[in-house]
Order: structure tokens, then sequence, then C-alpha cells
């Protein structure tokens, strides 16, 4: 709640205040209106001819009236423009957070989850604040101004108006307080809508081969079924407010009355026009009294969804990242380029009992090209996630160029690796904007460095025969891109960066033979001092390398050249030979 | 268009007619019933300043009128309450109904719908457009349903009982309307566009998030928090903006009203003066003037949320009008025997554009096809053309003696079982996932088909089993994701089976042992194989090698070796290396 609160800055604060004042002249108005038109109104009554008073009257309201409309013009604008504010400020904070986050706290709040906090709970949160701020303002301020007018009436009168709005109260906040879990309930079934929704778009083509509309759609049917009964449930509560608030206010007008009735008979013959009057003027108070409370009582409606929002992304905001910068950063010793060392590392999956990968230690130098190999779920990419600090190391220690990366600064880390995800990822935009993507702490790549490192990538040729060649269109998604052509973006994109150290995870999978050795022949001659780590599963891929780490099952069961591993190595030997017996037999 | 729209809303609000008429009837007699209330109390005032004429207090009379009037407003209270109750059951019901088709819709529209456009963006159609949607009818068309009504009425009255003082102040409500409308029209251009731009928002949010793990390891956070900078500074302009004309209306109305008040007063007055009018005219009056503003406001306030929301509804029904797929055919496939015939296909995913030039190719029942060629080459687009995931250009293809055309294509998609080269799997059991369709899967189907894509050993070490739900967080690795899928295809043992790419995250030794697992399973069945691994297709009965849109060779692994094609070049760069 702090932390939302400090979004705003001073300006946006002493809009809000010049608001409130505002606001109270505009009551002031607003209480002044109806009397002059009573005075009008009495003045026809009485027969009174006399017509300069009664445009004198009449000027007199419509200067209060119009008066009360610049007051509420500019209230519109201050909380228009502190609202938007609001917005983006927010999502701002959000944003930024989330982009802090690692995997790791990605992983905890879930993918489309973090999507609907940054989205629609902020909208929510918008929408109440300029729809709830004046109300809360105006509806208090009225409240005041008239207990202070009522509360030299008879000891009847008061005690019925606090018995009818302590009921009016206590039955409405006990609606608001059990309507509160729903909303939480509801905005969570909505996460499960939208991850289903998004998961039925993504494998929509698996959904035809398979026919799986009924699955798909038994899937739906129940996070629907579920969300639009949580959702009666709360409007069928909520909509008890209104209905409620008028029976309470109409029933205490009555009761008055009767008491009046008895207060009137019961007096001085005397006095009872004064009684009388004092009845009607403390109803026609009470009618203000009781709108007041109605409209403080509709924010209440909104009040639960804007909680449940406001915890949701206070959550984000107040989530702590485990992986930050170090506060002293080590010097890195400018001699050392390209090296890096595992020492004794192990990892364990957030919430698992086993490790990924356990006590793992080799060395790459400068220049050298290391590949690991390993069955399905052995802890490539576990391990190969490590080294940017996607996630962090458990046990043991990671080196890179000689410095532990626990003390190096998360941007600099970066800065010397050039990644290549298993899954090739676009982003929309052009070609340019992809493959020159991100910050390497030097200056922004040319457009002849972005064309070497395509050609370098193998894309040039297929990005030429694109509609507009390099600044061809990329929609979300890369969706307009084959497997293939998007994983040779991705890996120009890598080789842009100019790093110290390239990894690459499985990144060759989708390029057939020949375009996999052009790769990685023209990257060797070309890139002569740059590292390379590379997860691959074909052998022809990984055989030149000047180490090969074989890991099976989260431990490293070898280590060293092809030939070496021929003879020392089981699993190895058995990995190559499914693969070349075939082969060399043809 | 509006109208064309409201028709269109009016076939899902068909199924809950009886809710909705109920709901505004209840609502109607409640909001009624409210404006009488005022008028009962009034009645009991009044026998009240009688007292003080006539020296004696009418109790019993006090008492009649409080009880009919404590009457009223129980039943105001019942009526609108329980309208409110049927309106939202009938609006959440219509939302859902509505929700439920947009996914149903999902199901037709034509696959290159999905190729251009965000994901992001029809994921906001299904669910906050919907949202919108259902916030501006379950409360607030009711509300302006009534208001109008008692607008209508309260005028017609007016016009019963004074025509020129009704004349006047409806010109004057008229004038206010008339700069009320102005402001809402350049609000709600304000609108369209917040929404726009709000759209745009959350696209780059979605995309932001899902490829967070690329911005980080390639430090591209300033980049994106830029781009993100300029697009949040836009909406927030747009934003305040709209949210300024919608915040005038009511303060404006207001003044309208106390305009209109002061108007009829001094035109009352001086017909008064002049003795053309009584004075409790004007007190039914001023009640009447003050019903009708008030409603008006009430209106206006109402339109602003429905407003935005007929701009989502709009957004829905664009969705559920996009083309669909033609499913025309009726003919069935009486022998699934697996012969698979492309005559003269070609094919270009956008125009211009040709991917397929001529394909022709004729594959018997139970023969193995591998398809090889270089990236690009239009691979994986056979293999969609086959499922018919697209329409072609010219050409047929026929299975079975039939033109897939002219079969149902829920039945085309019976013949075949297919592994795609992206892994997808949801969030759900492993035993959902691998079932997935399939019909009547007992625990022995499962375990073999688990057995033999080679997980037996993943599902062991899993906490709950094959019952382990698949999410998010759990680490379960690409390949064995792969695997899973493979599994999922193995089970559906139809009489194609096709593999794209279907073991490239797999090692090595784990895809033998499911090669041959598969080779087990597809003898007798024709089977469609894209690789890149040689040792996957080298025992192929035919491979096809596609280049720049057409076959180069065909021909099984020696003939194509001998020939020295393009076929040898590459199977020379994979054996180079090993």
């Amino acid at each position: 709640m702090k932390k939302i609160a400090g979004l705003l800055s001073f300006k946006e604060y002493m809009y809000m205040l010049i608001c409130v004042f505002l606001i109270v002249g505009q009551v002031f108005f607003e209480i002044k209106i109806p009397n002059v038109m009573g005075e009008l109104t009495d003045l026809i009554y009485s027969g009174n001819v006399d017509v300069f008073k009664q445009i004198s009257y009449g000027i007199t309201m419509f200067t209060y009236a119009a008066a009360s409309l610049v007051f509420s013009f500019l209230v519109a604008f201050l909380v228009a423009k502190v609202g938007a504010a609001l917005d983006s400020k927010v999502r701002k904070a959000t944003f930024t957070k989330i982009m802090d986050f690692s995997l790791k706290e990605v992983g905890d709040f879930g993918t489309s989850s973090l999507i609907a906090r940054c989205t629609a709970d902020i909208y929510q949160i918008q929408t109440f604040f300029v729809n709830g701020f004046q109300l809360l303002i105006k509806s208090p301020v009225m409240i005041i101004w008239v207990t202070v007018q009522i509360s030299s009436v008879n000891v009847y009168y008061r005690s019925a108006t606090i018995t009818a709005v302590a009921i009016l109260v206590a039955v409405l906040s006990a609606v608001a307080i059990l309507v509160l879990p729903i909303v939480n309930k509801a905005q969570y079934a909505k996460d499960e809508l939208i991850r289903i929704d998004r998961e039925h778009l993504d494998g929509i083509r698996v959904v035809h081969a398979y026919n799986g509309y009924e699955k798909q759609k038994e899937r739906f049917e129940e996070a629907n079924e579920r969300i639009t009964s949580l959702l009666l449930r709360y409007d069928k509560s909520s909509a008890l407010f209104a209905p409620f608030s008028n029976m309470v206010m109409y029933s205490l007008t009555v009761i008055i009355y009767i008491i009046g009735a008895h207060i009137v008979a019961d007096s001085d013959e005397s006095l009872r026009a004064g009684v009388s009057n004092e009845m009607i003027v403390f109803v026609s108070m009470l009618s203000m009294l009781i709108s007041s409370c109605i409209y403080l009582i509709l924010v209440m409606v909104l009040l639960p969804s804007a909680c449940v929002s406001f915890k949701r992304i206070a959550q984000v905001l107040n989530k702590k990242i485990e992986i930050i910068d170090p506060e002293k950063a080590a010097a890195k010793d400018p001699g050392i380029h390209g090296s890096l060392e595992f020492r004794n590392v192990s990892f364990m999956y957030p919430g698992s009992r086993e490790y990924a990968i356990k006590d793992i230690s080799f060395k790459m130098e400068k220049g050298e090209t290391v590949a690991i190999v390993g069955g399905t779920g052995s802890g490539k990419t576990t391990l190969i996630n490590l080294i940017p600090r996607l996630y962090e190391v458990a046990e043991g220690q990671i080196l890179v160029d000689g410095v532990d990366i626990k003390k190096m600064k998360l941007k600099e880390l970066r800065n010397i690796l050039g990644y290549v995800p298993q899954k090739s990822f676009l982003f929309a935009g052009t070609i340019v904007s992809n493959i020159s993507f991100g910050d390497n702490g030097k200056l922004k790549q040319t457009l002849e460095e972005i064309v070497k490192a395509a050609r370098l990538g193998k894309a040039d040729e297929f990005i030429r025969t694109k509609q507009g060649g390099y600044d061809a269109v990329v929609e979300e998604g890369g969706s307009n891109f084959s497997g293939g052509q998007k994983q040779r973006l991705t890996i120009s994109r890598a080789i842009c960066r100019d790093p110290e150290i390239f990894i690459f995870d499985d990144s060759f999978s989708a390029l057939d033979y020949k375009t996999d050795k052009t790769v990685r022949e023209g990257l060797r001659q070309t890139l002569s001092g740059t590292s390379i780590l590379m997860v691959a599963q074909r052998i022809s891929t990984i055989k030149s390398a000047d180490k090969i780490l074989v890991l099976d099952n989260g431990k490293m069961v070898g280590m060293g050249t092809h030939d070496e591993l021929m003879t020392s190595c089981d699993v190895y030997r058995e990995i190559v030979l499914s693969q070349t017996d075939t082969e060399a037999t043809g | 268009m509006k109208n064309n729209l409201f028709s269109k809303i009016a076939v899902f609000a068909k199924k809950y007619k009886v809710y909705f008429i109920a709901g505004i009837v209840l609502g109607l007699v409640g909001s009624l019933l409210n404006v009488l209330i005022p008028n009962m109390v009034k009645n009991i005032a009044a026998l009240i300043s009688e007292s003080l004429y006539t020296n004696a207090m009418d109790f019993h009379s006090i008492r009649v009128v409080a009880i009919k009037t404590a009457i009223v407003i129980i039943i105001s209270f019942i009526t609108s309450y329980f309208g409110a109750w049927c309106l939202t059951v009938g609006g959440q019901n219509m939302v859902k109904d509505i929700r439920s088709a947009l996914s149903d819709k999902t199901d037709h529209i034509r696959m290159n719908y999905f190729d251009t456009t965000a994901l992001g963006d029809t994921v906001s159609r299904m669910t906050d457009d919907c949202d919108a949607f259902s916030a501006a009818i379950s409360s607030n068309l009711g509300k302006a349903i009534f208001s109008i009504i008692i607008v209508l009425g309260c005028l017609l009255v007016t016009f019963v009982i004074n025509p020129l003082l009704a004349f006047c102040s409806i010109v004057s409500i008229l004038l206010g309307l008339f700069i009320n409308a102005t402001f809402a029209g350049m609000g709600s251009d304000s609108i369209k566009e917040q929404r726009r731009l709000l759209g745009n928002m959350n696209g780059m949010i979605n995309e932001s998030i899902s490829g967070h793990m690329l911005i980080k390891t390639f430090n591209g956070e300033e980049e994106v928090l830029e781009q993100f900078d300029k697009k949040n500074q836009d909406l927030s302009s747009a934003l305040f903006k709209s949210q300024f004309f919608i915040s005038v209306l009511t303060p404006f109305m207001d003044f309208v009203s106390n305009f209109t008040y002061v108007v009829v007063c001094l035109v009352s007055g001086i017909m008064i003066i002049h003795g053309k009018m009584q004075i409790e005219t004007l007190v039914a009056f001023i009640l009447y003037i003050k019903m009708v503003t008030s409603n008006l406001t009430q209106i206006i306030q109402a339109l602003g949320s429905i407003q935005p929301g007929i701009a989502c509804a709009e957004r829905i029904m664009e969705y559920l009008e996009l083309e669909e797929e033609t499913d025309e055919g009726r003919e069935d496939v009486s022998r699934a025997l697996g012969d698979v015939e492309f005559k003269n296909v070609r094919f270009g995913y956008a125009e211009g554009q040709i991917v397929l030039k001529d394909f022709s190719a004729h594959i018997k029942p139970g023969m193995k096809v591998a398809i090889v060629g270089p990236t690009g080459a239009g691979k994986s687009t056979l293999i969609n053309l086959l499922m018919r995931f697209y329409e072609l250009n010219s050409g047929s293809i026929i299975v079975d003696g039939v033109s897939i055309k002219d079969i149902p294509r829920s039945r085309l998609h019976d013949l075949f079982a297919m592994v795609l080269q992206e892994t997808w799997t949801f969030k759900g059991s492993i035993r959902e996932n691998i079932v997935y369709s399939t019909k009547d899967v007992d625990d022995e189907k499962l375990n073999s088909a688990i057995e033999r894509a080679g997980i037996k050993f993943l599902v062991d070490a899993m906490p709950q089993g094959v019952d382990t739900v698949l999410s998010e967080t759990a680490n379960v690795s690409s390949g064995q994701k792969q695997l899973i899928t493979i599994a999922r295809a193995m089970l559906k043992n139809a009489p194609i089976m096709i593999l794209d790419e279907a073991t490239s995250s797999v090692d090595t030794r784990t895809e033998k042992l499911i090669q041959k697992a598969i080779d087990d399973m597809t003898k007798g069945h024709t089977s469609f194989v894209i690789a890149h691994r040689l040792s996957t297709i080298k025992n192929a009965d035919v491979i096809f090698v596609l280049k720049d849109g057409d076959i180069v060779e065909t021909g099984n692994h020696e003939q194509l070796l001998k020939a020295g094609g393009f076929y040898s070049e590459l199977y020379k760069a994979g054996l180079d290396a090993s």
C-alpha cells in the first residue's frame, strides 16, 4: 500500500489537496442552491408579483449553479490528471519490477498472472480512483456539515437517525466484507481463464489435429462455469446495496414523521408550528445525510475488487528479487576474456527435492569450444541457465573471466554472453530491431554490423527475399517466419552482440546439417577469439569441440575430447553409436 | 451498424429473455414505486401540518398512511432487488455463453488469422472485452432503460398539465443535452483512442513478459523500457482526455437541471401573475422536472459505461464473424489405408509468395516417407496442407481415393496422429496431456504408450506419478515435453503418422529407442517424417528432397546417394563432421 502511495509525486498530492478545497466549495454551492430555490418557490407561492425580485433570485441561483459547474470542471480536470498519472506510474513501476525479476520470481507468479496484474489489475485501480476519489471526499464533507446542523435537534430524532445509519453501515459493510474473498477468487479464476485461452490459441494446430475440441471445451467450460458462478455471487450480493439503502432512508423518514407527530401533539399549542417546522427541516437534512452515506457505500461496492487488485500489484512490487547486483562489484581482470569455470556447482529447482544438476566442475578458456551432451532431462539447459544468473546457484561457484558471477554486475555479466535459447523468440518490430536487440555496453550496432551478423547466422539470404528486406515487419511471436528462419534470426541476434562467450542451447536443431555446419565454421573462422559453450544432440555438431561434457541425470559422467570419451565414457559411446552405426554404413 | 450490433447481441440474449424481461419489469415496478414513496411520505407531513390548524392530531390516518408507505417501501425493495438479481443472472449467463462462443470460434477460424494476429490481442477479446461488456450490461443497461421510461412518462404528464411550460422546459433540457452530446462526442473519440492505445500497451506487456528471459540475457531492459515509456505516456494523455470528458458530464447535467428550474420558475411566475396558471401546477411541475433531470443524469452516467461496452461488443462480434474454414465435405473414407496422393499442389501463405510450386507425389499405404531439405523449403507446409490447415491455391490432395476437400475435417484429422515441431502441453496432469482427446483409454494402454515413448522413468520419478500436474514451473525439459507429445500420438494410433521434427530436442539414444517403437507401431501404417537427423530418415521407403518449393530429388537413401545430387551433399555435411 505504502509502495503504491509513494509512487505519486508532490505535484499530484498538491492536485489532490486543491481538489479537496474545490470539493468543499462545491458542497457549499450545492447546499446553497436548494435554499435559493426554496426562497424563489416561496416567493411565487406567496403570490408576490415582483418580477424583478424573481429575476434577481433567478440570477443568484444561476450564478451559484455556474460557480458549482466551474468548480466541478476543475475537480474533473485535476482528478483526471492525477488518475492518468497514477495509472501510468503504477504500470511503469509494476512493469519495471517484472523486468527485474529472475526466472524464479516469474515462475512463482506464472506468466499469465503477471500479465493480468500488469494490465487488468492496474485498470481496476485507475477506475476506482477516478470514480471513488471525489465521492470519498465529498460524502464525508456533506456528512460532517449535515451532522453539525442537526446536532441540536431533539434526542428522539437523533437516536432514530443514528440507529438507522448504524444498521445501514453494518449491513452493507458486512456484505462488502463477505464479498471480498469472492472477488479475490474471481480474479484468480480469471487468471485461469486467460491461461486456458492462451493455451488454446497456442496449440490450435494440435487441437485440430487431435480433434481436441471437446477436451478443450471441457477445460474451458469448467473455468468459465467457475468464474461465472463467482461473479454471480458477487453481483447478487452487491445488487443489495442500492435497494437496501433506499429502504432504510425511506423507513427512517416515515419513523421520524411518526415520532414527530407525537412530539407535535404533545407539545404546547403555541410551540407546535415551530416544532413541526423543525421536523420538516430535519427531514430535508436527513435526505442529504443519507444520500451521502449511500454515495460512500457505492464506493464500497467498488472497493473490494480494487482492494484485491491493489494487493495483487503490491505482491509484485514487494516481491523480493533474489538475483540482484552485488553491493560491491568485484574488479574484473581486463586481461581475461572469454573464460568460464564451474566449481562444484549444484542446483535444485524451487519446490523440488532433487538436484537438477549436482557437483559440476569444468573449465573453458578463451577461444575454446565446449559442448554438453546428455540424455533428455539430464540437466543441460539447467546448467546453461545458471551462467547468465537466470537462476541462482545453490552450491558451488561459477566464474566468468575469473570473477564469481555473484560478485559481478548483472549487466556486465550478460554483456559478456551471447545467449541463444532453445525456443526461438522474436519480438514484434522489424528484422533490424530484432537482430540489434538489447544493449551490449557498446554503441548501438550499425546496419553494416547487423548485416554482417545476419550473414554469419545464415539469415542474410532469406532476409533479402522478404518484402522490405532488413526492415521487414516481424509479427508478435515471429509468426510470419518458419521455425528454421526464427532460429537463424536468434543466432544472428547473439552474434550481433559481439560477445566473449556464446551460449547455444540446442540452437541448431531446426537447421539442416549443411546450414548448421556453415554457421559453426563461419563462427570459428571469423570470431576465433570467442569461446563457445553449446548444448547439442548431433555428434557431428560437437565432435570438433575442444572439450565435451557428458551429463547423465544431473551428474557429469565424462569430460574430454571426442576421442578420449570414446574410450573412457560408456554413456558417450552409446550416444555416438546411436547416431553413427547406421550412418557409417551408408 | 449499431442496430446490427444489437441484433447480434440479441441472439445471445434470447436464451435468457425470461430473466431480462422479468428483470426489466420488476426493476421498472421498483423504480416507479420509488417515485411514489416521496409523495406518500409528504402525505404524512401534510397530515401533521393539518393538525396545526385543526388542533387534533389524526393518529389513525397517520398510521394508515404510514403502514401503506411501509408496505410500498418493502415491495419496492423486493422488486428492485429481484429485478437487479434477474438482470445479473441473465447478463452473466449471457456473457458466459459469449465467452464459450468465442472459444468455440477459435476452433473454426482459418489458420492464416493466427499467423498474422497477435495472441495477446485475441486473448484480450476473449477476456477483457467480455468483462467490460458484462459490466456495461449487467448493471448499467437496466438503469438506463428504467430512466428512459421514467423520463418519457414524466414528459408525457407535463405536456398534459401545461403544454407551454412543458415546451419551455424541454427546450432548455434539449439545449443542455445538445451541449452535453457535443462533449460526449469529443469524449467518445478519445475513449476509442484510449482503448486502442490500451490494447497496444497490453500487447507489448504480453510480449515482454513472455520474452522475459531473452530481455534479461540481452540486457534489453532499457530498450524495452524506453518503448514502454513512450507507449505509456501516449496512453496516459489519452486516458486523461477520455476521463475528463466522462467526468464533466454529470456536473454539466446538474447545471442543466438548475438552469431549467430557473427558467420554469420565471416563466410560471409570469403566467401566475397573469392568472394563466395555478400555483399547484408549479408544485407538481417542479417535482417532475427534478425527476426528469435526475434520471437524465442517470442515463448519461450509464451511457458512460455502456459506450466502452459497445466498443468491446464490436470487437467481440468482429472475432465471431471472422471467416471460417469451410467444412462442406460429406464423404467418408471407408477403408482407411493411408494411401496419399499429391496432385500438382500449388500453395503460398500470402499472395505472390509461392512456397510449393507444383508438387506431385503418390504414397502407397504403409510407406514411410521422409521429407528433407534446407530450412524454409516448405517441409512443414506440406504437412500443414495434408491436415488441411490451409487451402490449396490449385491442385488437390487425395487420401484413400477421396479428395481431402470432400472429407469432413474431423474425420480427416482422425486419420492422422501427429507430433509437431513446436511442442504443446497444457497445465494439467501428465495423464490428461497424453490421453488428451483419445477415447476409451485404460491404464494398460496408457502405460504402454508411456513405456514406448520412453518416459516411464520420468513419470515414475514424478511425485504423483502420471497424475503430476505439468505447470510452468515444473521442471520438465523441452525434450521430455516432446516425449510426452510423442506418447500422445502413440496412444492415438491413427492410420497415418506425421512426425515433424518430433525428436529434435531428444537425445539420440532415447530417440533411437523411440524410433524403434515408432517403426514397430507404424508397420503397415503410412508415415511422414520430417527430420534433419539422417539416421531418422535413412530407412524410409521414399525420400522427398525439397528445395525452393519443388521436389528436386525422389528415391530411397541408396538411390539418392548414388545420384550424387543435393541429398548426397546434405548427407555428407552430416557425415563429414561425425
